[in-house]
């Protein structure tokens, strides 16, 4: 599974095709004399594949801005476009079919009691049109078996616990594999094993269908899994980081000179092997005359390189060193200490070859550095 | 207090309430209307006797009901005269007729009632006002709800009765009861002049008007211990008794309508109750909430019994009111007086809020049993 | 997208499973929108059975056409003509029988043998040999009527008659008659009961001895036509060859003349059309209250219905299928319990109660329109409805 998916992680990052993208939105609850605002020109973009985490006080407007994605609302301010369509410009119809493309899972599973779990699921399912009862029929049992559900297809919400009855409903978001998907505490509902269950759902499918997914929860089982967390308060977002190390290393990636040239699929390679490391200040990074096994790239802080005891240059972040012992086979020529605290991206002696190996352009970057450094 | 809450519980979820208000409305509204017409039937025919001044009615041994009411001898008036107690004892005549147009044309059924206009004996203005015109020979007064049948009812009108050549000489507003489709007023000599073979020393009805101060029982039974067997002495309230009896359940109308009004009281209890019920269903979390912060249950049965009052409330004079308006169209289309007497309308009221009450308790009660963890 | 009313495998029936799925609240929407339709059926049911009731016995008349006074205004009014007015009639062609029918309705006195007293009743004569009606027991029974004041009774009048008490002799007009047979009709808004006898009888008891049948005006000239004859023609040739005085009708004329009169000038039939007005009123109100009861119960899901990306035609259609379904789920045990309670009233109030094809079509549509009208009242909600309020 890794391989299969992996290769296509830095492809994630490639721009211009976000499955939904917002920009200056801002919206207000309310009026006249008792109008406030609740977001505050937001932007921002989802690319395919990532499993977005948004987290916020109660009240500073997560939920609002995910039923502007979600089409629910129509825009005041800002612009939104979601899996190719311009929200802004779309009479109530219109919006009524962009829903059909998103997956929603809201806190209230809001089931109809008259209704088995299966039926329930295929009222999503027979929204796409033209499938036959059959097909229905299988996609919808896989989609409740792969829920857990599968002895519970044809019971009616009040035969359900809780927590099967919001399973019933994220089935429900799901049954259409839909692009993106958009969730409001989903998982409020469910036992550790459910959560556990559903959040890998969530992973298998960003990692093997490309689906993004933006997701209001505080689990924090699901924080620790996520690939990206906004933090919104107070209707702004005050925070965007990537949690995803290797996603993380991509994006550093991409703007260092020395793998600019990569390809996104080699950019993977090399970046799915780096390990981060720290460095107190101070500290020695490689030692003059030991063997070198390393390739280090800096993310942030600078480094002190020494050769025979006399300061011989300065690098800092998006500088890589520790590459002419890996390329030459000779013991390390320099000594580097960390200046500040120090946090690298480290390769190890295999990958390194390997990524050299794999890469012609890779090979010749670093060669051209190598030699411009002797 | 209770009714505090209650108001201000009504007056938060303002769709809701008018529903219910809308539900209780209906269920009136409806009980109102089978009751009209179940109570029509009786006022109908008591519609003439009603207009009429007597304590005391003097009829034949065979009167069935005022239009098959039989006649008995004239001279019994007579005797009546000298019981004590007795005031005055006038005849009435009744008989039917063919009524056509001078110029031909359908030969209708008319009920014509002679009576003495000096003896007073119909209370209604337009009668009273007329005695010169009655006692013009060959002139009739005609009742102004004669129906459209018998052609325009224009004074001055010549048409003829039995064949003989009468003119309209005015007309009065009281009602032709169950009489017919038509009623005129005549003084005797026209009369028999209209049936010339009617015996003389013959009348329906013998008028009776008491002394002040006289007991009506105790000169009725005078009455009966004097006058021949062929007649019968009947009070007001015994006369409205054998003619409601008679329209009821003689000829059948009372049980159409009674099922009518059977079958409007439980839908109107139906919906009476699911109103209420609902209404007091849906505040189960307010409920909760109150028993929380330390209401004890006597204090929500207060407050569910002030809903219920002003929902009734609410929704009583405004049924009330349509009902009336249809009472108009009824009174208009059909020959039925339909009307509800200030007694009548405080027993619906008083129902309505007993079952209101009774309602919105035993849905309190249910739910109380329903989830006695929750808040009870 | 395809809707469902019927089960379906390839969408979800959800009108017919909101409808289903909870017992209790179907039980309570049937019972109340069903007492609803009970009332008008009741209503629909009395007016027509008023009607039946007072053309029963035009029905029962044996004859294509009727001869009758000029001026009567109803079937009911005692208004005779000569019997020589009719003397031309047999000779017109397509006619194959006169038959002179004598009635009387404000004439005759009948002592009860149930209470003794005596109460006006519908009197019908004719010749003995040619009883011009249709009813199977008068013709049995009418050689028996030659006998002197032998009379026939309807069996079903109102019970203060007795006529069905099994009295063998009683009084009519003070003069003893022998009850010789019964027969059954029913009573209408005229008469409380009928009594049939030969024109000889009726002379005699009318007035009193002192003129023969032959003397008297008749009420009504039956004619029956020859096999093959077209009774327009007839009726022509009869207007021609009679006198101005009589009234030359076709029986559906007759019952048509009798049927305006009922409608329109007497007052059974606003009173029951107001009626069924009402029941109509009450049943949209019920209806109203069921739909927006389930309507509201159930506005997160259909919330997050239009969240999912259904439009609102989608939920107005499942909304307006859910009450077309409530009212056939409504109306059939209602017509069920209906044909029990006519059986019960059409029995205590002698009224002809019937259920017919054309009570049960009207009543249906009455039933249908007033469930989907008050979906069309309830319906703004869902309208209205906002997915983003889900939250």
């Amino acid at each position: 599974m890794a391989d299969a998916g992996a290769r296509d992680l830095c492809e994630r990052l490639a721009p211009g095709q976000p499955l939904a993208r917002a920009e200056g939105v801002s919206f207000f609850y309310g009026e006249g004399e008792s109008r406030f605002q609740v977001l505050f020109d937001i932007g921002l973009e989802i690319p395919p594949g990532q499993l977005v985490v948004m987290t916020g006080p109660s009240g500073s407007g997560k939920t609002t801005l995910l039923t502007l994605i979600g089409a629910l609302r129509s825009l005041q301010e800002g612009r939104v476009e979601v899996l190719g369509h311009d929200l802004a410009g779309l009479d109530p119809a219109g919006l009524v079919r962009v829903r059909r493309e998103i997956g929603f899972i809201f806190q209230m599973h809001n089931l109809f009691e008259a209704l088995s779990a299966y039926e329930n699921v295929k009222m999503a399912l027979q929204l796409a049109g033209r499938r036959t009862a059959a097909d229905m029929r299988a996609r919808g049992v896989a989609m409740l078996d792969r829920l857990g559900l599968g002895a519970r297809i044809d019971q009616k919400p009040r035969a359900l616990s809780g927590g099967q009855r919001q399973r019933v409903a994220i089935a429900r978001a799901l049954a259409n594999r839909p692009k993106l998907i958009l969730a409001d505490e989903p998982t409020a509902a469910l036992d550790p094993d459910s959560t556990r269950n559903v959040v890998h759902l969530f992973k298998e499918l960003t990692v093997e269908e490309g689906t993004a997914i933006l997701m209001v929860t505080h689990d924090h089982r699901i924080i620790e899994l996520a690939d990206r967390l906004l933090h919104m308060v107070d209707g702004r977002i005050v925070s965007d980081i990537i949690l995803n190390d290797a996603l993380r290393i991509c994006e550093f990636l991409k703007d260092v000179d020395a793998f600019k040239a990569l390809t996104p699929n080699e950019l993977t390679h090399v970046a799915e092997r780096m390990k981060k490391r720290h460095y107190m200040t101070d500290e020695i990074v490689i030692r003059e005359g030991e063997t070198g096994h390393e390739l280090f790239l800096i993310s942030e802080g600078e480094v002190k390189v020494e050769r025979g005891g006399r300061e011989v240059a300065r690098l800092g972040s998006g500088e890589f060193f520790g590459e002419s012992a890996l390329l030459s086979g000779n013991p390390r020529n320099a000594t580097v200490v960390a200046m500040h605290p120090l946090e690298a991206y480290v390769l190890g002696e295999e990958d390194f070859h390997a990524a050299i190996a794999a890469s012609v352009s890779f090979r010749e970057q670093l060669r051209r550095v190598y030699f411009l450094r002797h | 207090m209770p009714f505090e809450v209650a108001c201000r519980v009504l007056a938060h979820q303002k769709g809701r309430t008018a529903l219910a208000i809308g539900g209780v409305f209906v269920a009136i509204l409806l009980i109102f209307i089978e009751l009209g017409f179940f109570l029509a039937v009786p006022q109908g025919g008591m519609l003439i006797y009603d207009h009429m001044r007597f304590d005391l009615l003097l009829v034949s041994k065979d009167y069935v009901f005022m239009a098959q009411s039989w006649q008995f001898p004239q001279r019994a008036l007579a005797v009546a005269l000298k019981v004590p107690g007795v005031a005055q004892a006038t005849p009435v005549y009744l008989g039917d007729a063919k009524w056509q147009g001078a110029a031909g044309g359908p030969r209708i059924d008319i009920s014509i009632i002679g009576f003495d206009p000096g003896s007073r004996a119909f209370a209604a203005a337009g009668i009273e006002s007329r005695s010169a015109v009655l006692a013009r020979a060959d002139t009739i007064l005609v009742d102004g709800s004669t129906r459209p049948i018998f052609g325009p009812l224009t004074v001055g009108r010549k048409i003829t009765l039995d064949g003989r050549p009468m003119t309209i000489g005015g007309r009065y507003r009281l009602g032709t009861g169950f009489l017919g489709l038509g009623v005129a007023l005549v003084d005797p000599e026209n009369f028999f002049r209209i049936f010339p073979r009617r015996p003389s020393g013959q009348v329906n009805f013998g008028l009776v008007t008491l002394r002040p101060g006289a007991d009506p029982d105790k000169v009725a039974a005078a009455l009966r211990a004097v006058l021949p067997t062929d007649t019968q002495v009947l009070t007001r309230a015994g006369l409205t008794r054998q003619e409601v009896a008679y329209w009821t359940t003689k000829t059948g109308t009372g049980i159409i309508f009674g099922s009518g009004l059977v079958v409007a009281f439980i839908v109107g209890i139906m919906i009476l109750y699911q109103t209420l019920a609902t209404q007091v269903a849906r505040q189960l979390p307010q409920f909760a909430m109150l028993k929380a912060i330390g209401y004890r249950n006597r204090a929500l049965n207060a407050i569910v019994l002030a809903e219920a009052v002003l929902i009734m409330l609410l929704a009583f004079l405004p049924a009330l009111g349509a009902a009336f308006a249809l009472y108009i169209v009824i009174r208009r289309e059909t020959l039925l007086p339909a009307t509800l007497s200030p007694a009548e309308l405080g027993a619906v009221f008083a129902t309505g809020l007993a079952m209101a009450a009774a309602s919105a308790l035993f849905s309190l009660g249910r739910l109380r049993r329903a989830h006695p963890a929750d808040i009870f | 997208m395809t809707i469902a009313i019927a089960p379906s495998t390839r969408s979800v029936p959800l009108a017919w499973r909101n409808l289903l799925s909870n017992k209790r609240r179907l039980a309570r929407a049937v019972a109340g929108i069903g007492f609803a339709v009970l009332l008008m059926l009741v209503q629909l049911g009395f007016k027509q059975g008023f009607f039946d009731a007072s053309l029963g016995v035009v029905r029962q008349l044996d004859g294509a056409i009727i001869v009758m006074h000029a001026t009567k205004y109803r079937f009911g009014s005692e208004d005779p003509f000569p019997r020589a007015d009719l003397a031309k009639a047999p000779n017109v062609a397509g006619v194959a029988s006169v038959t002179p029918l004598y009635a009387s309705w404000l004439h005759f006195f009948w002592k009860s043998p149930a209470d003794g007293k005596s109460y006006l009743v519908q009197v019908f004569a004719f010749d003995p040999d040619d009883p011009p009606f249709l009813l199977p027991a008068v013709r049995a029974d009418s050689a028996r009527l030659k006998a002197p004041d032998a009379v026939i009774v309807d069996r079903l009048a109102r019970p203060f008659l007795g006529m069905a008490s099994g009295a063998r002799a009683t009084e009519l007009n003070g003069h003893p008659v022998q009850i010789v047979g019964s027969f059954a009709l029913g009573p209408d808004f005229m008469s409380d009961g009928t009594v049939m006898m030969s024109a000889a009888s009726y002379a005699r008891l009318l007035t009193d001895n002192r003129a023969s049948a032959a003397s008297l005006p008749i009420e009504f000239g039956v004619i029956k036509l020859r096999p093959g004859s077209d009774v327009g023609a007839v009726e022509r040739g009869l207007r021609a060859a009679l006198p101005a005085g009589v009234r030359i009708l076709s029986k559906r004329q007759l019952e048509e003349f009798e049927t305006d009169f009922q409608a329109n000038l007497s007052s059974a039939g606003p009173i029951f059309w107001m009626g069924a007005l009402v029941g109509f009123i009450v049943g949209m109100l019920i209806s109203y209250q069921v739909i927006y009861t389930d309507l509201a119960d159930q506005l997160p899901q259909y919330a997050t219905l239009k969240g999912m990306g259904y439009n609102t035609f989608y939920l107005l259609r499942v909304v307006f299928a859910q009450a077309a379904l409530s009212a056939a789920a409504a109306y059939v045990p209602a017509w069920l319990l209906c044909l029990v309670v006519y059986r019960v009233i059409g029995d205590v109030a002698l009224l002809p109660l019937h259920m017919t094809a054309m009570q049960t079509l009207i009543s249906f549509a009455l039933t249908l329109g007033m469930c989907l009208l008050s979906a069309a009242f309830a319906i703004r909600r869902v309208v209205a409805l906002d997915p983003a309020e889900v939250f």
